[in-house]
């Protein structure tokens, strides 16, 4: 496996084995085209920037770039590769639910679910989202995206796998509760 | 007293369709648009209040625009938008960064200027997603993944907002007549449906149809109602083969 790593820089990208992972789009883009791997793992995990209520529209968008456009921009590269390419996107768990709290990552990590489920009919790529909580071991999220970065399960083309030890299921779980 | 609104993308399509509902409804409309002769147009016609600019433009601030005409803001209606008629492949960068900057960026910008005003008044902050958002479309790709995350900063904000009083909904419209796409250049022949697959009610959306949704969830009706992306696809999204089982699509 040929494997590309670009995004923020930390313990995931360091599990993956690359310590300084290309950040910038037109760096990555031409990764992309000299390479030419065939498993690429874009990983968006940024610090929290709060509420997206409270965040000035330039520090947004610039988020956004570091993101959900390099992530559109690999995957859209990947596609022009003409050969086989599986990707995996690593963001936080808010994109599956949103919180609030966490508003401007969730909005982000969000698009990169439908990035997922709108590149998995292109007929080169595999592609999967993993919405990962913050207190996950960097080593499980790694360990994941290496599976599915291997292939031995292409039937879970265009899925987003949760990978936050059950945080999501509970709240929904007190959620009922309450509102009973 | 009459209820304030401003529209963005209102000169036409969906827009203009919610302005004219809004006005036969007894708001007051502040009309935004791109185009000066159309804006101008829905505008004079509803004695409303013009508002002109381009969403990409991010020194454009329609809100304070429309504080200035109005004297205040009941509800704000972000539905300015674009499409790019392309599957990820098609997608170039410039495609994107327009797709991201209009969609996404301005609707954040311009929900940030209106936050204090829609305090002030206990309001109702409304977001044009689409059906794309909640189930992505491959062909439209980018537009797709843009809608996805205005619904998420819908829900977002409705949370982080409600202490304030202010309810914040997303209209999720399917393919709509007039609307996007039937007016967007390259993508339809002006006016036309064909090619449409029907939707389970066999009947195609009209932005009127769009604009009854806006005008409830803008209403006191819907008072206790926000965080909600509504559909409004005649069943489209309602199961992944449903239009194979339509009657005639009526046009």
């Amino acid at each position: 496996m040929s494997l590309l790593v670009v995004g923020t820089d930390g313990p995931v990208a360091q599990a993956l084995g690359s310590a300084a992972p290309l950040s910038g789009v037109d760096e990555a883009v031409r990764a992309m085209q000299e390479q030419r791997p065939d498993a690429v793992a874009v990983v968006a995990l940024p610090a929290s920037a709060g509420p997206i209520g409270a965040l000035a529209p330039a520090a947004f968008a610039e988020l956004a770039a570091g993101t959900v456009t390099l992530a559109v921009m690999i995957a859209q590269q990947a596609a022009l590769l003409a050969q086989p390419v599986r990707i995996v996107l690593i963001c936080p768990a808010d994109g599956v639910l949103p919180d609030h709290l966490d508003g401007a990552r969730s909005v982000v990590a969000s698009g990169l679910t439908m990035l997922t489920e709108v590149a998995a009919d292109l007929p080169t790529l595999t592609i999967n989202t993993i919405a990962v909580a913050d207190d996950i071991p960097a080593a499980e999220v790694a360990a994941l995206a290496r599976h599915i970065l291997s292939g031995v399960t292409p039937s879970l083309n265009g899925a987003t796998i949760r990978l936050d030890g059950g945080r999501d299921a509970v709240l929904a779980a007190e959620t009922r509760a309450e509102g009973d | 007293m009459t209820r304030r609104v401003l529209v963005t993308g209102g000169s036409s399509g969906i827009g203009a369709a919610i302005c004219r509902r809004f006005a036969a409804d007894g708001w007051t409309v502040a009309v935004a648009g791109r185009s000066p002769e159309r804006t101008q147009t829905v505008a004079d016609e509803l004695g409303g209040l013009a508002v002109l600019g381009d969403a990409a433009d991010a020194n454009h601030d329609p809100v304070a625009a429309a504080l200035d005409g109005l004297g205040g803001l009941d509800c704000v209606i972000l539905n300015a938008g674009v499409i790019a008629d392309a599957d990820l492949p098609a997608t170039t960068a410039t495609d994107w960064q327009q797709l991201l900057e209009i969609n996404v960026l301005a609707v954040h910008r311009h929900a940030l200027a209106a936050h204090a005003a829609l305090a002030a008044t206990h309001g109702s902050l409304l977001l044009t997603s689409s059906d794309a958002g909640v189930w992505g479309e491959s062909g439209i790709a980018g537009y797709s993944i843009t809608k996805r995350m205005v619904l998420a900063l819908m829900r977002c904000l409705a949370a982080e907002w409600g202490p304030d009083g202010i309810r914040v909904n997303a209209l999720c419209p399917g393919d709509t007549a007039p609307g996007m796409v039937t007016t967007t250049h390259g993508r339809r022949e002006p006016g036309s449906t064909d090619g449409w697959l029907p939707p389970p009610l066999g009947e195609t959306v009209h932005a009127a149809d769009i604009a009854g949704a806006a005008a409830f969830l803008a209403g006191d009706d819907a008072a206790r109602i926000t965080g909600v992306g509504l559909l409004i696809d005649a069943g489209m999204r309602a199961s992944s083969t449903g239009w194979q089982t339509a009657p005639q699509v009526a046009r």
